[in-house]
């Protein structure tokens, strides 16, 4: 709806009620609580550590202070003022800090102010038709710093007043501050128009008063957790309120929005964090692994297009079930576990696919055996099966051969993560065939504690979560991992074998459903947004600020705290689970559990966190009501997958 | 070098490679890695070494060989003396950094450079390690403030572990190397003495990971503190004892220490103490007390009744018509 036609629509309408911030004015950032983490780049560049940490405090003061408030008066807002007495009895605060806070906080939000363009035209075209408008806010800072913010997004509010809470000791959201209105306004409730974000302070409860009420909330699409402020946050922030404000008038892609936005962050700091070594050392080869490697090989190519001076990309394809089986030398009770999951039920011709050899069996080839019988199975069959895993090795060092990454001196292989023991397998391999003067040093993006002992065997680095981190963030991230495999996976099977050179796939190639985006408009979309941010011409990011840091703020924002049009998105996205690529995988998103009691939640805890995206299937539980109370349980029963992520 | 920092280790190859990983990963580059090796199979030592050297970074790393297993404080000497630097650091094994521990430890240390140490804040990981196989199973955080970094803060008890510091060299000459006759609190005696060499700076960003295992970890795997609890009180009394005849500020040593510790202890106890009464179970106090007021009541109506028979006749009567 055009706002002409939406005063159209409302031809007895004399009077405009606007709400303020997300209707008529929004900030260059995504969310109202990333303002204070500018504020805090700008401390800790101007005066150090001491400011590290204050957005995510002054949320916290924020909300202590509206809390005493509470307590106190029934309708009054805080003003900026409580807000930074309340933050100066946590973090100790003279009064000159205190004056200098607030006069950052509001020039901060008049730099950032930028106009909504619905609410603008809005705006005009009820002053073109002769009315009157009036503006109506929820907020802590008075009338005249609104109006100031206007004028910077290009608003002028010379004509108009702008009633806001605290300075009104009532609210909009209570409903008290509208007697108040319809008092100044001073016509009838269905002579107004009420325009706002908020389905309830500016929807339900002023219609109750007899106002008419338009909501429109296309500008909260990227809202999530307020408390997770951080500078680190600010480049993805950035990005996300550009496509939050190009698609404000229009549909919501939020699959697009991620691959403009975090994921395009993630390539670009694997792609940048391949190209800080390759400028550093000589190395014999660059290999960007599969199938997560996938779209950051693209980009680097790009890199590399420019600057023959880096060594050309390589993409090497390698699975887990092929550095398994290619160093597989013996067939015993350890490493019968590695073949066979525990829940696992095979026939026994599938077990056969998986080995790459013919497996003798008294079972009918159909017959679906349980994991012990098909462990047994491969007991019997163990000198069949190391026969074929040596075949396998050796088809496994042809290729490497083919594609160069056997040449002699140090390769870089880049891959998503998350232990290292792919590539550690691989260097072991090379290293024990083709002898030590050839190097691997992994370089991934994600790394959990796991990696400790794979570090004896290869040189690892994690861009953006490693175990030199909080332990929270490892298990954030091992929460999180189906998610960033389904979203950077290549679109073609995964390896299974090697045949003169050149990789087998697996059969089940198909592309990622990621509902109604085209996964090729998701991916030139990431490619083109990471190829910007390598090459230092993406007009939000600049790249030298693209550290381990704003790729982690980028992860855990999205993975840890999912929007629910994300998720409607990918409510189909599977993640392939079987060590021999099989079938169709299951979906990321889990479905709820029926029958749940409480002394199942650890359970259902340990099979999200192994199985699925467990940040976005509670997320999806947490919408539902019958479902909520389960999300909940499992939070507290492991409470870093809490909504904050930002130590405060 | 601007940095020597010294790692002794003993057959932990698993912690050393993650431990290694951690200098490496530093963003301030002008370091040079001391691995101690204290008597383990130079081999394993090597391996992991060569493994390192082949990633990208700055900083060299050096290995000295010990061909018999030593004290710790003997091993960080050794390792001091085979160095040359403006600053060092004692890097445990199983220790590990955050990325900006040295750029912000020698920037404070830059920055006044009247002071002996920086200390960071710090964290405190409790694992478990079998095998080959380290799993975090909690954090904690390690309560450290700028008066626990004062010769009265540290007089009574260790206040930190060495992963939280840098040290400025100079120190070393003024007051000496690490005490190799103590089997274990060198770095408790050696900090007292730097301490009043210059005085500790405290940085209150969290930059290090102080790791300690499970007691159903290996064996292999302990810490000399949680694994040497009674050699350590033994160490400490003998460390009380030597310092008694040493006066400092007028008072003796040994005693200032005494009366720190057992002020520290008060103060646990007191803690305990309160921690104790709000322990209690409140559910059985509500129950007594309820208990109690029943009773009271029974007492009431007997002694009513006994008082006003008529009174009591009427309310059995009405008791028994129902």
């Amino acid at each position: 709806m055009t706002p002409a036609e939406l005063l159209d629509a409302h031809p007895h309408v004399t009077a405009l009620t606007l709400d303020f911030f997300d209707t008529l004015v929004t900030r260059a950032v995504a969310q109202p609580t990333h303002v204070l983490a500018v504020m805090e780049e700008r401390l800790v560049a101007a005066e150090g550590q001491r400011w590290s940490g204050f957005a995510v405090r002054r949320v916290v003061a924020e909300r202590r202070a509206r809390s005493v408030l509470t307590e106190s008066s029934e309708h009054s807002d805080v003003t900026l003022d409580d807000i930074l007495r309340e933050l100066a009895a946590d973090i100790g605060l003279t009064l000159a800090e205190r004056a200098m806070l607030a006069r950052l906080e509001q020039d901060t939000e008049v730099e950032l102010a930028r106009p909504v363009r619905f609410g603008a035209e809005l705006l005009a075209a009820a002053t073109a038709r002769g009315m009157k408008s009036w503006i109506v806010s929820d907020n802590y800072m008075p009338a005249a710093h609104l109006v100031r913010m206007a004028k910077a997004a290009g608003i002028s509010l010379e004509r108009e007043q702008v009633i806001v809470s605290c300075e009104h000791g009532a609210m909009k959201h209570d409903g008290s501050l509208w007697s108040k209105v319809i008092e100044i306004v001073a016509v009838e409730p269905r002579q107004i128009l009420h325009v706002g974000d908020l389905h309830d302070a500016d929807g339900s409860i002023p219609a109750r008063r007899g106002l008419n009420t338009h909501v429109n909330d296309s500008m909260r699409r990227v809202h999530r957790e307020p408390l997770n402020t951080c500078p680190a946050l600010l480049p993805l922030s950035r990005m996300e309120a550009v496509s939050r404000d190009e698609s404000a008038s229009g549909d919501w892609d939020a699959v697009i929005n991620l691959a403009r936005g975090a994921l395009a962050l993630v390539v670009a700091g694997q792609v940048m964090s391949v190209e800080r070594i390759a400028r550093s050392r000589p190395l014999a080869g660059v290999h960007f692994t599969s199938r997560d490697g996938y779209l950051a090989r693209d980009v680097y190519s790009v890199l590399w297009e420019g600057d023959r001076s880096l060594p050309s990309p390589g993409y090497l394809e390698v699975s887990r079930s092929v550095t398994w089986r290619a160093l597989l030398t013996e067939v015993n009770d350890a490493t019968v576990h590695r073949f066979v999951g525990d829940d696992e039920r095979l026939s026994a011709s599938r077990l056969s696919a998986r080995f790459g050899c013919e497996l003798r069996s008294s079972h009918r080839d159909d017959h679906v055996l349980g994991p012990d019988e098909l462990r047994r199975l491969m007991v019997d069959n163990a000198d069949a099966i190391v026969d074929s895993c040596r075949a396998l090795r050796v088809r496994l060092l042809e290729y490497l051969d083919r594609i160069g990454a056997t040449s002699p001196g140090h390769h870089v292989l880049m891959d998503l993560g998350w232990s290292g023991s792919v590539v550690a397998d691989l260097a072991q391999i090379v290293r024990e065939d083709r002898g030590p003067e050839v190097t691997f040093e992994g370089v991934l993006t994600g790394l959990y504690w796991d990696a400790s002992s794979n570090r004896q065997r290869i040189p690892l680095c994690g861009l953006a979560f490693d175990e030199f981190m909080t332990m929270d963030d490892n298990v954030r991230l091992l929460g999180m991992i189906r998610f960033f495999e389904s979203m950077l996976t290549a679109p073609h099977g995964s390896v299974v074998d090697y045949s003169g050179g050149v990789p087998v796939h697996s059969a089940n190639v198909g592309l990622p459903d990621l509902g109604l985006t085209p996964w090729g408009k998701f991916e030139s979309n990431t490619r083109r947004t990471a190829a910007e941010i390598v090459r230092g011409i993406h007009p939000l990011v600049r790249k030298e600020e693209v550290s381990g840091d704003v790729v982690r703020a980028a992860m855990l924002q999205v993975g840890h705290t999912p929007t629910m049009l994300e998720l409607d998105s990918l409510a189909s996205a599977c993640h392939e689970t079987a060590i021999d690529h099989a079938g169709t995988g299951i979906n990321i998103v889990g479905p709820a559990p029926s029958g749940v009691r409480l002394e199942d939640i650890p359970s259902v805890y340990d099979d999200l966190i192994r199985h699925r995206w467990m940040q976005g299937t509670l997320v999806s539980w947490e919408a539902n009501e019958t479902t909520r109370w389960i999300a909940d349980e499992v939070r507290k029963f492991g409470p870093m997958m809490g909504p904050q992520w930002v130590q405060a | 070098m601007k940095v020597a920092v010294i790692m002794r280790t003993y057959e932990r190859p698993v912690l050393l490679a993650r431990a290694i990983a951690s200098v490496q990963q530093q963003t301030f580059r002008d370091w040079e890695l001391v691995i101690v090796n204290n008597g383990g199979d130079p081999g394993t030592v090597d391996g992991i070494v060569d493994v390192a050297r082949r990633t990208t970074g700055s900083g060299a790393i050096t290995v000295l060989h010990l061909p018999e297993r030593t004290g710790m404080e003997d091993a960080s000497n050794q390792g001091l003396r085979g160095s040359q630097s403006d600053y060092f650091a004692i890097h445990d094994d199983d220790d590990v950094w955050h990325p900006d521990f040295l750029s912000v430890t020698v920037a404070r240390l830059e920055s006044s450079p009247s002071s002996a140490a920086v200390v960071t804040s710090l964290t405190k990981v409790i694992e478990t390690m079998k095998g080959n196989k380290v799993w975090p199973v909690r954090e904690e955080s390690f309560w450290l403030n700028p008066g626990r970094l004062t010769y009265r803060g540290m007089i009574g008890a260790n206040t930190f572990p060495p992963i939280a510091a840098l040290f400025r060299r100079s120190v070393l000459e003024e007051v000496g190397y690490f005490d190799s006759s103590l089997p274990v609190l060198g770095d408790w005696d050696f900090n007292l003495r730097a301490v009043r060499a210059g005085g500790f700076l405290f940085e209150e960003r969290t930059l290090a990971r102080y790791h300690v295992r499970t007691e159903d970890s290996d064996r292999s795997a302990s810490n000399s503190i949680v694994d040497g609890e009674s050699l350590h009180r033994s160490v400490k009394l003998e460390l009380q004892n030597r310092w008694l005849p040493e006066i400092v500020d007028g008072i003796s040593k040994g005693l200032l220490s005494i009366n720190a510790q057992a002020a520290g202890d008060l103060e646990e106890t007191r803690i305990a103490g309160i921690r104790a009464v709000a322990d209690v179970d409140v559910e059985a106090i509500a129950n007594r007390t309820a208990n109690i007021l029943e009773t009271r009541r029974v007492f009431r109506r007997v002694w009513r009744g006994l008082r006003s028979p008529g009174h009591a006749l009427r309310a059995v009567k009405r008791i028994i018509g129902g």
